[in-house]
């Protein structure tokens, strides 16, 4: 138990190698077993932490699901701004998130970034400010926002329940 | 080539022209929008949903292998990545004093 990141990072080794062969394997086990070390030692890595985001796999393909979802709806605004006769009018819009987390503020800005047409300029506590490509991603963001808020918030009461 | 081999192909194929398309659609943005934080979301096109129908249509037309895993992390890093860059960006923009068209505000005394 508790291996998990070793047996992801070995793996990934032996991925990016293509095959396996002793040395491949012997090599891939000392560096996956440095970088476990590492990880537990300087960036705060515990073995619950890792149970917590198995536990929390169904919700993040949901979010996944969501997220790919959103890009395309957003792609085919932008596309639509593109080919356009007229010049984009740019705007900022701000908002405050009822997320509580810092991770899940994070991955929300990260969202917003994702799909063209909004990029995350500022991430201040709550307080969120966001470069809209026109109006009409202005008026797309609260929506959006809403949608992956409600993907994120489900994520947070996972973790709580597996606590 | 069966009936199967040619629905995979016409599939695969299809996806890598829509993924095309919209790499070649941001490219034409970034000459047609005329302020660089414009230029960034027409840039985000091919970041996004043109290099995840390049690489779905490259999975469909490979099968899973070795090869198309290493794809599928490609991706997903590429995504990790890349809003972290354009969030640097927008973020000196915003507090250097930048107006949305990326012009200089003048600051009344």
């Amino acid at each position: 138990m508790g291996s998990e990141m070793f047996l992801i990072c070995l793996l990934l080794w032996i991925l990016f190698n293509g095959r396996i062969t002793l040395e491949i394997l012997l090599f891939g086990i000392a560096v996956s077993a440095a970088v476990y070390a590492v990880s537990c030692a300087l960036f705060g890595f515990s073995i619950r932490k890792e149970l917590a985001l198995v536990g929390k796999l169904p919700e993040m393909a949901m979010m996944f699901c969501v997220l790919v979802r959103e890009i395309v709806k957003s792609n085919l605004a932008v596309v639509k701004a593109v080919y356009s006769r007229k010049q984009p009018d740019p705007h900022y819009a701000e908002f405050e998130t009822e997320l509580n987390k810092t991770g899940t503020r994070v991955a929300l800005a990260d969202c917003i970034t994702l799909t063209p047409g909004t990029i995350t300029g500022k991430l201040d506590g709550r307080h969120y400010v966001i470069h809209c490509l026109n109006s009409e991603m202005l008026d797309g963001l609260e929506p959006e926002k809403r949608i992956f808020t409600a993907q994120l918030i489900k994520l947070d009461e996972n973790e709580e329940a597996t606590k | 080539m069966t009936v199967l081999e040619w629905i995979r192909f016409l599939i695969g194929a299809a996806l890598m022209l829509g993924g095309s398309f919209f790499m070649i659609t941001a490219v034409i943005g970034n000459f047609r929008f005329r302020n660089a934080p414009c230029r960034m979301h027409a840039a985000g096109l091919g970041d996004t949903l043109g290099i995840l129908l390049l690489f779905v249509g490259l999975l469909i037309l490979c099968g899973l292998s070795v090869f198309t895993l290493k794809l599928i992390i490609i991706v997903l890093l590429l995504w990790m990545t890349s809003p972290v860059a354009s969030h640097m960006i927008m973020r000196m923009q915003i507090e250097n004093g930048f107006t949305p068209d990326g012009r200089k505000e003048n600051k009344k005394k």
